[in-house]
Parts: C-alpha cells; structure tokens; sequence
C-alpha cells in the first residue's frame, strides 16, 4: 500500500544539531604569515610615503603608525580568534560550512546545486601542506563556498567524494 | 519552413556592414584619443612649436580610419556562423582565430533586438546566450530581420526537425493608455534622485568652469543668496522644485514609455514571448524553466488602479543586461496568467501566512539610517557649509517614514512550492521563489544580533539573491532546515 505520512518537521534533521569538524589547525600559521605579508607591504607603503615626504603622511606622522599598530594588532585578534570558528561538515545531500566572529555565517550547499568544484593552494598553504576547497554553484559569488585550510590528503579525499555525487547526477 | 539553410557557413548582412566598421573606428579613438588630447593642449600653450606637427598628426588619422575600416571589412568576412551535428559554431577573428562551439542544449535563450540606427538599415541583432558558463555569450551585430527569426527557431527548438507550427496565443497587449498610466504612476523618487544626482553633478562642473574663466564665487555667491531666506528667494525655490518634480514625472514616464512601447506577449508551446520598446525593439523567449524567481512590484498608486510591473529573473550569463525582464502595465488578471505559466498554478492573493519581521528588525534599521544621516553630514558639511544642517531637517524625518515603510512591507511566507518574501519602501516588492531554485543558503549573525537571538537568512538563486531580515533565531533555523529539506528531497533541477 502506498503511504505518504504527514512529516513532522521537527523530526527532521536539524542543522544545529550536526557536527562540525574543525578546519586543520596548522591553517592558523597559513592565516598568521598571511597576515604579516599583509602587515609588511603596509609598512613598505609608509616607509615609502616617508622616503618620498608624502605631505599627507608627514603631517600626520603619529597618527599613521598608531593607526597601522592598531590595525595589526586588532585584526590579529580576531583572525585568531575567529580561527576557532572555521569548521565544515558533509551530509549525505549538503554540505556546510561556519565562520566568522564578529559577523558569525553559516552556510549550506545542496550537493545536487553544485556546479564544479576546484582545489587550489596559496604560497603558505603548499608550504604547509594545506589546500583550500571551492565549490561553485550557478548563483552570484556571495553562493560560492570556500573551505580553506584543509590538509591536502583531507581535500583531495572532500574533492574525489564531491565530483562522485555530481557525476551520478548526469 | 525555414528558407535559410544554416548548415552551411553564412556572413552578416553586408548592409550592416556600417556596424562592424564603425565600433572598428571607435575603438581605434579610443585607444589614440589621449596623445591627441595631450597634442591639442600642447599647440594650445605652444603653437609655434607644435604646428610644425600637424600634417603628422593629419596622416595619422587618415592612416587610422583606413586601419579601422580595413579591420573592420576583414571581421566582418572572417565571421560566419553556422550549425553542425547539434551545436552552434561561431569561427571569427582576423590574425587570432577563434572558434566557438555551443551545443545547441546548452542555449538558454536567444533575444533579437534592434536600437534605431539597426532599425533605419533594416537589421537586428542576435544575441544567443548560454546559462552556467559565465563567458560564452554570442552577439551577432547586423542580420536581415527574417533570417534573424528563422535562426532563432531553429536554435530555441533545438532541433531543425521538430517544427509544429503553432498559433501564437496572444495574452497580453498593453494599450499605449494602459503604458501611460503605468508611467505616471511610477515611483518617481527614484527618478527624482538620480536627477538630483545628475544636476549637483553639473554644478560643481558648472563652478568649475566659472573659475577658470574668472567667475570664482559666482555659485557660492549665487548659493548664499539663495539661502538668505527673501520673499524673492522663496519664489525662486519653489519654481526649482516644481520643475524638479516635473522633469522627475517626466523621466519616468518616459523610461517606461521608450522600454515598453506595443509591449506584447505572446504565448507558445513552452516559452513566452515577450516583444518590447520604441526605439529599442526588443523580443524575448521565455521559458518557464529558466526562471529563477519572480517579484511583482506595485506602490499605493498603483494599487488603487491594480497595476503592477513585474521582474523575471532568469539563469544567465553573469554580465548580461538582458537576464532580468521587467514588463509594466500589468493587471491582476495578466498577474495570474504568468503564475500559471511559471509555478503552474497561481498564488493565494493576499498572501496567506505572512510572517513580520523581529521588533529588533525596526531598531537596526534605525542603526543603520543613523550610519548613513552621519557619513553624509560628514561628507557634505565640509563641501557646502553649515547651510546643509537645515537639510537634515526634510532629510532625516523622510529616512524615517522609508524606514517605516521599510518595515511595514517586509514579511516572509513559507508555502508548499514556493517562500515568498515581501520587501519594498516606497514601492511594495513581493518575490517569489520556488524551492527548488535556491542554490545556497547563508544564515548570518552580527554580534547584537546574536545577542537578541535573531538572524537573517539569504537565498541564493542563480540569478539574485533576497535576505529575509531579523528572524528570531529558533524560527530561522527551522526555515533553514525546511528549506533545505525541501531541495535536497525533491530532487527537481533549478532550470
């Protein structure tokens, strides 16, 4: 007999109750020397301005470096911080991905919505044998999903399982 | 049926020919303009030195229009198209070859348009566009109107067999009344701030321009007149006001007018046609499957004649103009017409369930207006003085009442196929999505919302995106899991 019973939503699986894994922890030194490359050129940029006696940088000379020491030490912070909170999980039909501090984001990618998906490494990242994820979907790029930070065996092994599912679409 | 045999390699039309050379010609200036400009200014400061000069100067531009014209002669001969086992091939280029194939499954939608120079020659435009691959878009400038249509036949049937020759059912046609109306009865503050815009842009050229002729305070001068508050002032801005208003009703009458001109839609088999503009004729096929999502958008004028405008949003590629739809006109009857062809039924009006917004929603809307008021005091008070305080006066009271609208008009409303998601200030937006369009969902929470136990959502389809605002938190998760339920179980494709 063909049955076709009232669902109760509640029964569903809920997305709080799903269990994230943590990005590896080695990204934390990826983002660290990401950050000072960052922190560097900002550097250069003043002492270049000083070199040259860039007007608006010699009147506010103090101003300037309080701003940059500020900067830097405010957004190291909260990249450590916020560290923490970069974690993924896969479901049978998504996959999900948290982050954020300060503006904490969560979000959900059908498996059946992705559109390719690619792996890619930074400088940091090969040196530390890292790789970040990207899955591409057909919306705008606020849809796309990046999981950064995974070990590069982790990735390939996300990469290999996610094609599959795409592959058994066509 | 078809006369044209595509399977053989064919050109543009040669009386479009204009069309190839002169964005030839163009493109020459552009990239030669600024040594002319900086030659110009030099015989300006120096003549004397800089005549000697000028016949150089003459024979290169002679040397680059013959350039251009010849460049574009040989684009136009190194362009054929033409359709072999299933796709559309496209060889162009003059010294780069290029060769573009596109399966003919793979085309989403192809748009015949005409802007009033192609109308005078008697050619249109083709423009075949793919969906997901965000770089391959195909424009054929210049084709005799009847090889146009008989090519998109053949490309939007996807098969040069398949041809029932089906009657055109005509389902709406707006009458030029009809388009008046909906003119007149447009938002007209939009008009009226990209106006504004426009005109405080020109000023400030304006004063430049007297600077540099010796008039320097002549605005300034002119301003504080007009700020010291006589009878004679009063008059002056009151006759600006009225033609600010009058040139604003204007402009979007006009807009609307020059953009849906014999505005008519036509319905066949599977697609929608859609056939628009005065001066820019344009047509459209529309499937229902490509469509993303849909938003209706009326206002208290509006309502009280029952008209709405509505937007098609459709899967495209990213950078093209003609992805999302807007035809206005558009009555409650024509309304369910388009619901049955897009979601095959129609939707309950009023909108049944509609669930408000958090209270907190009203607050950070505040927050988010007290931001603005402060960044544009900041910005304008060390251009234009103190006077500007006073604005602050009409300005602020009107963010209120948007903000107010703002939150009056926002709701969401979950129902068996489709979340509708009502949003709008002045004017009243109701989008319409169905489940299986969404590509991807983001559930956000700054720290004071956190802090309130509310979020927001964004759905993402493949051709906008909405954001229901300040849910409590609970609610939002149970929207998120039924949403997602709902896509992943379905398993219906979102195009």
């Amino acid at each position: 007999m063909f049955k076709n019973e009232a669902l109760e939503l509640a029964a569903l699986n809920t997305i709080q109750d799903l269990v994230f894994t943590p990005v590896s922890r080695v990204y934390l030194y990826v983002l660290l020397v990401n950050n000072s490359v960052q922190y560097l050129v900002l550097c250069l940029l003043l002492l270049i301005a000083n070199y040259w006696n860039f007007e608006p940088f010699m009147l506010y000379q103090t101003q300037f470096i309080i701003l940059l020491v500020l900067y830097m030490v405010l957004h190291s912070t909260v990249s450590v911080l916020a560290f923490k909170r970069r974690k993924y999980a896969l479901r049978t039909y998504d996959i999900s991905f948290k982050s954020g501090l300060i503006i904490s984001s969560l979000t959900t990618v059908p498996l059946s919505r992705i559109q390719h998906l690619d792996i890619s490494q930074g400088m940091a990242s090969r040196f530390f044998g890292l790789a970040n994820v990207k899955l591409y979907t057909a919306g705008d790029d606020g849809s796309d999903m990046v999981i950064k930070g995974l070990l590069l065996t982790e990735a390939e092994q996300l990469k290999e399982h996610l094609s599959l599912q795409i592959h058994e679409r066509f | 049926m078809s006369d044209f045999n595509f399977e053989t390699p064919s050109k543009q039309a040669l009386k479009g020919i204009l069309f190839l050379v002169f964005p030839s010609v163009a493109k020459s200036f552009k990239t030669a303009y600024l040594p002319l400009v900086f030659y110009i200014f030099q015989v300006l400061k120096n003549p004397e030195q800089y005549r000697q000069y000028l016949t150089y100067i003459v024979i290169g531009v002679i040397a680059l229009v013959i350039f251009s014209v010849v460049r574009g002669f040989l684009s136009f001969q190194n362009f054929n198209f033409y359709i072999a086992q299933g796709s559309f091939v496209l060889k162009q280029g003059i010294l780069k070859k290029q060769r573009l194939e596109i399966a003919l499954s793979k085309i989403q939608n192809v748009h015949i348009a005409q802007n009033f120079l192609q109308r005078l020659v008697g050619v249109v435009e083709v423009q075949i566009d793919t969906a997901g691959d965000k770089t391959t878009e195909v424009v054929i400038k210049s084709l005799a109107i009847e090889k146009a249509h008989a090519l998109k036949e053949v490309l939007v049937t996807n098969t040069t067999l398949n041809k029932e020759a089906q009657p055109n059912a005509t389902i709406l046609h707006i009458s030029f009344s009809e388009l008046l109306l909906a003119g007149l009865t447009q938002n007209h503050f939009n008009s009226f701030y990209i106006l504004s815009a426009v005109i405080f842009g020109l000023l400030i050229d304006f004063r430049d321009v007297m600077e540099m002729i010796g008039y320097a305070g002549f605005v300034t001068d002119m301003t504080e007149k007009a700020a010291s508050g006589t009878y004679f002032t009063l008059v002056i801005y009151g006759i600006m006001l009225l033609v600010a208003i009058g040139s604003s009703v204007l402009f979007s009458l006009g807009k609307v007018v020059l953009q849906n001109y014999g505005l008519r839609v036509t319905h066949r088999t599977t697609d929608l046609e859609i056939e628009k503009g005065l001066l820019n004729r344009l047509s459209y096929s529309l499937k229902s499957s490509r469509i993303q999502s849909v938003a209706y958008r009326t206002n208290v004028l509006k309502q009280r004649f029952g008209m709405y405008s509505l937007r098609f949003y459709q899967a495209m590629s990213a950078t093209n103009s003609k992805k999302n739809i807007e035809i206005e006109g558009i009555n409650q009857h024509n309304l369910k017409t388009f619901e049955q062809f897009v979601f095959g039924g129609t939707i309950a009006n009023p909108i049944e369930n509609q669930i408000k917004p958090d209270p907190y929603f009203k607050r950070q809307l505040f927050i988010r207006m007290l931001y603005l008021v402060m960044l544009i005091n900041v910005i304008a008070i060390p251009l234009l003085g103190f006077t500007f305080g006073f604005i602050n006066l009409i300005f602020v009271p009107w963010l209120l009442y948007l903000n107010y609208l703002r939150y009056q008009k926002s709701y969401y409303s979950y129902q068996e196929a489709y979340l509708i998601v009502g949003a709008g200030r002045i004017d009243t937006v109701t989008n319409i999505v169905e489940h299986h369009k969404i590509q991807s969902l983001k559930l956000q929470q700054n720290y004071f919302e956190k802090k309130r136990a509310v979020a927001r959502i964004t759905l993402y389809t493949a051709s906008n995106f909405m954001t229901i605002p300040a849910m409590p938190y609970a609610e939002a998760i149970e929207l998120y899991d039924t949403l997602l339920y709902k896509v992943e179980s379905k398993g219906l494709d979102w195009i």
